[in-house]
């Protein structure tokens, strides 16, 4: 036993600093308390630069064959130039040792008598001092601070380039010495906190001992944490245990898993600070699987301290009955499903929640058997990255989701798992490549042979259906590279990306996505996921030099699931402005989903969305707009108006310069429409009325249906805005169409706004039924029929009517859906793009046209119809709606029928009552047609200062007077008097000119 | 020549459903017009003519006051704007090269006013869509009430020079319009004849 002295310093902290500093070095009792290198230099009082050592055992120490060694700040140690100082003698306990060292010339006093002298200058300011107790060599420029020889080492001054701790002392000057705290007996084995800069103050042989607080060094055991053995091999292992300050003196098994394991051949320690050591031994018996075993060593204390180790011993079976490419086998369900394997080999390749992969590093020639696979541990892993293991377990097939997962394809796990880890730290099997170089993805055909669940029917071709392709690699470590972004990061952290830029994928657009087509949904698409690794936020077109993880499955897809954060590079992705815009002669019209809009959404929502409109859109004259919720958005009551929806967006518009646009919509009855809870969402139209017109009908309702009935002037709609058939089953849970009349430039315009029901339901691409039913399309069809024949009542009444079928119809251009609808005389504009442009969405990386504007046969053959997909959203993390809008222009000038007519003017006479100008002008219709009323003469150019006194109305800025009679037949001749205001009597020169139509 | 005649104002609109006529036939171009001022005697307030094309690009042409005539009196100076030359007894003469060509007299009413008009122009009148109008109104003393008439124009007897047609109308059962025929016109037309040469030469020299 070897307790120090206690008495004046009674700091726990110190007590702590002390073990520590006596654990560092060889013999951590003496310390350097205190050093001065300004002895007689300017200002200073005593001659000599000095060190003063410090002892703070409760043994005296002897100094023989010890000595001090001086360096620099920046220099070396050596032993010439009076840079080594030997010493003699002993250091009493508690006691100081003063070593006087270089004199300078100025100085007044003299040391304390030193117990040792030198001849060293040392900088004032900065500088190394290392105290060794052997002496032969130079302290090494690379010898460690805590080399057995070393006793205590101070750098001083902020230029010293070696200390102990976070760094020296501060700087020292011609007047202060660096002084140890706490008396000297302050040594955390830090040279910046254990000294502080003061007065020289030297101690020596004859100065006051100090004594420091006393400590009881704790049983230090030394065991490995595993141990990993063969089955039917057993073996033994020596631990060791030992105390600084004391003799461990017993060592024993305090607890073990299995009595196969053994301690034996203890031998206590010989001498204070010496090791004790023991063997276990683990019997050749011992089962495979995971033990362990606690180990207990205590010392020769009076009150006896002892410690413990707990080692987990792994006993590994002798031989493997089973690869993973054994139970991934070449199928979507493991052969050995619901079977027992052992010491299944792998090295652990990336490490979840509750699990982790491993994969094996010897794998065989058949690409179709995965060489990778999940192990299900529930907690989380032990294991580490690299770790080499055996697992025994059971096979198992999860299918993700659970009950609401059944179209998922399974994931093949070893559940029940024990696991031995064989070694640590190894590399990690080289992954393999998805694209050029590697493995190529199919790139058209996702399966090609099932008949139903592609578990249990169809072939399994790893080489050429998308899906065996990708699970031949479920599990394993696999590589892109040239990664480019397809879709932009969603609301899960996945990016859909394709490998090696897209070489050799299906068709590209402009943008840098990829487009469905009927016989093509893209199965070279690959999920990047975020479940292991962040992924950023990045838009289509972004690229990254690669990216790697092991492949997953979930949610109907293979994802990968990175294993570190893939770097993109931003591609610059802008968002488009259209080039239409309506003028004079055009109409424009957009389709627009605005995904859940309601009050309660941010400011920065409507403001985006206003944007969008005014400034993406160019503020169209309609916008027929999806997904509006009522007042409380998706609070679950009886609220469904939308009002102060619809004037919050309208609001957003005017404040970003766009229309004071009106709405027209008809609430539905709550909770019938489907979508968001609560929400009520329903399609509505904006309109700009300056633009264009809307003529309301009275009569529509949630429940009413508005008809196509005959009109003076034609077909014209019961209801306006009117539902179609809302109370027809196809409209069940979904949103019910809505017609309106508009008017533009004499044209009646009848506008149906739709969202029909979503793709929900639809088996996946990927799924586990091939080829994927799309239930959905069922109830589409419905609605689809009854718009059709909707549109079909209009052009009965009207073969010419002018119809506008838009809307997130759900569904893509080669759908069953869109072909009801043409059939019905309509046409799809998006079918006018070229196929590379197709697309108002991006769902999991795939490009498609959800969004549809179609026009009557009449409108695409007469009104030049132009046609748009404003890319603001699909493709960009940072969306204001999943959707992009589309708009049309149409051209639907006025009908002018001034050639028809014979236009005489009469002059103007002045009535001095009035001060206009009257007279009249003389219309007949002498081209030999009726002409369709109503009819208005319109007075262009007139010149400045005149007005017309008796006009109906400006278009355009133009005045008009409409003529009052309803019928024009051949021969009619009308005298449309004329009044002007005409105050400077100026030639009220102007082009008559004379329209058809209604304004 | 297509002649459109009112016995009394109109107010809006007029259809006239009816075979557009092809006309070339010699148009009577002077006229006599009367009124009856009976219920104006002694009253005083303004005769009023103007000459006005639809616009300056009409088709020139002119109008002659000639043989005024009836018991009023012309009190003091006329007013006159635009193209007008001649004064009231004496022969007046208005033509349509300005946007307003006007005459305003003081009188102090009789019993009638009778005068001849005669007009000329590039003859017969062109067919043209801008036409020429002429007309007499009666003002009150207020120079700004028309008399006589509730037609929106103000004026009593009205005249329509275009698509080679020439046609009148009255808005008032006071107000008589009578061709004058030939040969009595041809003296007045030799007078006419010479208020043209004068149009013409002073466009000539503008």
């Amino acid at each position: 036993m070897n307790k120090l002295q206690t008495g004046t310093l009674r700091c726990a902290v110190l007590s702590a600093l002390y073990l520590a500093a006596s654990m560092a070095h060889a013999d951590g009792a003496v310390s350097i308390s205190q050093l001065y290198g300004g002895g007689g230099n300017s200002g200073a009082t005593l001659r000599n630069d000095f060190v003063e050592l410090f002892n703070r055992s409760s043994s005296a120490v002897s100094l023989s064959g010890w000595c001090l060694q001086y360096a620099s700040s920046a220099g070396a140690f050596t032993l010439g130039n009076n840079q080594m100082t030997p010493l003699a003698g002993a250091i009493p306990p508690g006691g100081y040792y003063l070593v006087q060292l270089g004199q300078g010339s100025g100085g007044t006093q003299n040391l304390p008598s030193p117990d040792a002298a030198g001849l060293t200058l040392m900088s004032a300011t900065s500088g190394k001092l290392v105290l060794l107790n052997s002496c032969a060599t130079a302290f090494g420029s690379d010898e460690p601070l805590n080399a057995g020889r070393v006793v205590d080492f101070v750098g001083f001054g902020a230029a010293a380039s070696r200390f102990e701790g976070s760094g020296p002392t501060g700087n020292l000057a011609n007047a202060t010495a660096a002084i140890r705290a706490q008396s000297g007996c302050q040594d955390s084995d830090n040279n910046q906190a254990d000294f502080a800069v003061g007065n020289p103050a030297p101690r020596n042989s004859l100065s006051p001992p100090a004594q420091c607080e006393a400590v009881n060094a704790p049983v230090v055991t030394t065991c490995p944490a595993t141990i990993a053995l063969a089955a039917g091999a057993g073996g033994t292992r020596g631990i060791s245990a030992r105390d600084a300050d004391d003799l461990v003196i017993a060592g024993e098994i305090t607890a073990t898993t299995n009595p196969g394991i053994s301690l034996a051949a203890f031998v206590p320690a010989a001498a204070v600070g010496g090791a004790a050591s023991a063997t276990l031994n683990f019997a050749s018996a011992l089962p495979v699987g995971n033990h362990s075993v606690t180990v207990g060593f205590s010392n020769d204390d009076a009150t006896a301290q002892s410690a413990s180790c707990t080692i987990a011993v792994n006993v590994a079976p002798a031989s493997s009955n089973a690869r993973i490419r054994d139970i991934q086998g070449a199928a979507h369900l493991s052969p050995l499903s619901g079977q027992s394997v052992t010491g299944v080999p792998g090295v652990v390749t990336a490490r979840s929640s509750n699990g982790f992969y491993m994969q094996d590093t010897q794998p065989d020639a058949n690409p179709a058997t995965s060489e990778g696979i999940f192990v299900f541990t529930s907690a989380a892993p032990t294991v580490a990255l690299g770790d080499q293991v055996l697992v025994t377990g059971t096979v198992s097939e999860f299918r993700p989701g659970g009950s609401d997962g059944t179209t998922n394809l399974t994931t093949t796990e070893i559940v029940s798992a024990s696991i031995i880890v064989q070694s640590s730290g190894n590399a990690l099997p080289a992954p393999v490549i998805l694209g050029a170089g590697g493995r190529v993805p199919p790139s058209r055909i996702i399966d090609n042979d099932a008949a139903g669940s592609v578990e249990t029917s169809g072939t399994f071709d790893a080489s050429t259906d998308g899906i065996d392709f990708y699970e031949s690699l479920e599990g394993m470590r696999v590589q892109v590279n040239q990664v480019v972004a397809i879709g932009p990061t969603n609301d899960f952290g996945e990016i859909a990306v394709l490998a090696d830029h897209g070489e050799g994928a299906g068709l590209r657009t402009v943008r840098g996505g990829v487009v469905v087509r009927a016989d093509d949904f893209n199965p070279e698409r690959i999920i990047l996921d975020d479940l292991l690794a962040p992924t950023p936020d990045v838009n289509v077109g972004d690229t990254a030099p690669s990216a790697i993880g092991v492949l997953d499955y979930g949610f109907g897809n293979f994802k990968l699931n990175v294993t570190t954060p893939p770097v993109f590079a931003a591609n610059g992705l802008e968002r488009e402005t259209t080039e239409l815009s309506g003028d004079q002669d055009h109409v424009t019209l957009a389709s627009f989903n605005v995904e859940n809009l309601r009050p309660g959404d941010s400011a920065e929502k409507f403001t985006a969305l206003a944007r969008q409109i005014v400034a993406n859109l160019r503020a169209p004259d309609v916008v027929a707009v999806m997904e509006i919720q009522d007042n409380n958005g998706a609070s679950n009551d009886a609220v469904v108006d939308a009002s102060q929806t619809f004037q919050a967006l309208i609001a957003a518009i005017v404040s970003r310069g766009g229309p004071t646009y009106q709405f027209r919509q008809i609430n539905p009855l709550d909770d019938q429409d489907g979508g968001e809870p609560g929400g009520n969402i329903r399609v509505g139209f904006l309109f700009n009325p300056a633009r264009v017109g809307f003529i309301d009908r009275p009569g529509g309702t949630a429940t009413a249906s508005t008809t196509v009935v005959s009109g003076t002037n034609g077909p014209q709609l019961s209801a306006s805005p009117g539902r179609i058939d809302p109370t027809d089953a196809a409209f069940a849970s979904s949103r019910k169409p809505l017609a309106g009349e508009f008017l533009f430039n004499g044209h009646p315009l009848f506008v149906i706004a739709n969202h029909f029901n979503s793709k929900g339901g639809d088996q996946p691409l990927f799924g586990r039924f091939q080829p994927p039913r799309r239930s959905s399309e069922v109830q589409r069809a419905q609605q689809a029929s009854i718009v059709g024949n909707f549109v079909r009542s209009l052009r009965s009444a009207d073969q010419n009517a002018k119809v506008v079928v838009l809307g997130d119809l759900n569904d893509f251009q080669f759908s069953d859906t869109l072909s009801i609808l043409k059939s019905a005389g309509l046409v799809d504009l998006v079918e006018g793009l070229p196929e590379s442009e197709r697309y108002t969405y991006v769902f999991d990386g795939n490009s498609q046209a959800l969004d549809h504007i179609m026009v009557s046969e009449a409108l695409a053959n007469a009104a030049l119809p132009s046609y748009d997909v404003v890319h603001v959203n699909s493709e960009f993390a940072d969306q204001t709606s999943d959707h992009d809008p589309e708009v049309v222009a149409l051209r639907l000038p006025v009908n002018e029928v001034t050639a028809q007519l014979e236009l005489l003017r009469s002059g103007l006479v002045l009535n001095r009552a009035t001060q206009l100008f009257t007279g009249t002008v003389r219309v007949s219709n002498v081209g030999g047609q009726t002409l369709p009323a109503p009819v208005h003469l319109f007075f262009e150019g007139l010149p400045a200062g005149v007005t017309l006194a008796n006009g109906s109305g400006l278009r355009n800025g133009v005045p008009y007077i409409t003529l009052p009679a309803s019928v024009y037949p051949a021969g009619a001749v009308v005298q449309v008097p004329v009044q002007f205001n005409n105050p400077s009597r100026v030639s009220i020169s102007y082009v008559p000119r004379v329209y058809s139509g209604q304004f | 020549m297509k002649s459109i005649r009112r016995d009394h104002a109109l107010a809006g609109f007029m259809l006239l459903i009816c075979a557009v006529l092809g006309s070339s036939a010699a148009l009577a171009q002077v006229f006599e017009v009367t009124v009856d001022t009976s219920a104006l005697a002694g009253t005083t307030g303004y005769v009023d003519f103007q000459l006005n094309p639809a616009d300056v690009s009409a088709p020139q042409a002119g109008a002659s006051i000639l043989d005024w005539a009836g018991n009023i009196t012309l009190l003091g100076a006329p007013m006159v704007e635009g193209n007008v030359t001649g004064t009231l007894p004496g022969t007046l003469q208005l033509a349509n090269s300005t946007a307003f060509n006007d005459y305003f007299h003081a009188v102090e009413f009789g019993d009638a006013i009778r005068f001849v008009v005669e007009f000329t122009g590039n003859s017969p009148f062109p067919v043209a869509s801008v036409g020429t109008s002429f007309a007499l109104a009666l003002y009150d003393a207020d120079a700004v009430s028309p008399l006589l008439s509730d037609d929106i124009s103000g004026s009593l007897v009205r005249f329509e020079l275009a698509l080679g047609e020439l046609s009148y109308e009255t808005f008032s059962p006071v107000a008589q319009v009578s061709a004058v025929p030939l040969p009595a016109a041809a003296w007045l037309l030799l007078t006419g004849l010479t208020g043209l040469i004068g149009v013409s030469r002073r466009r000539l020299h503008a």
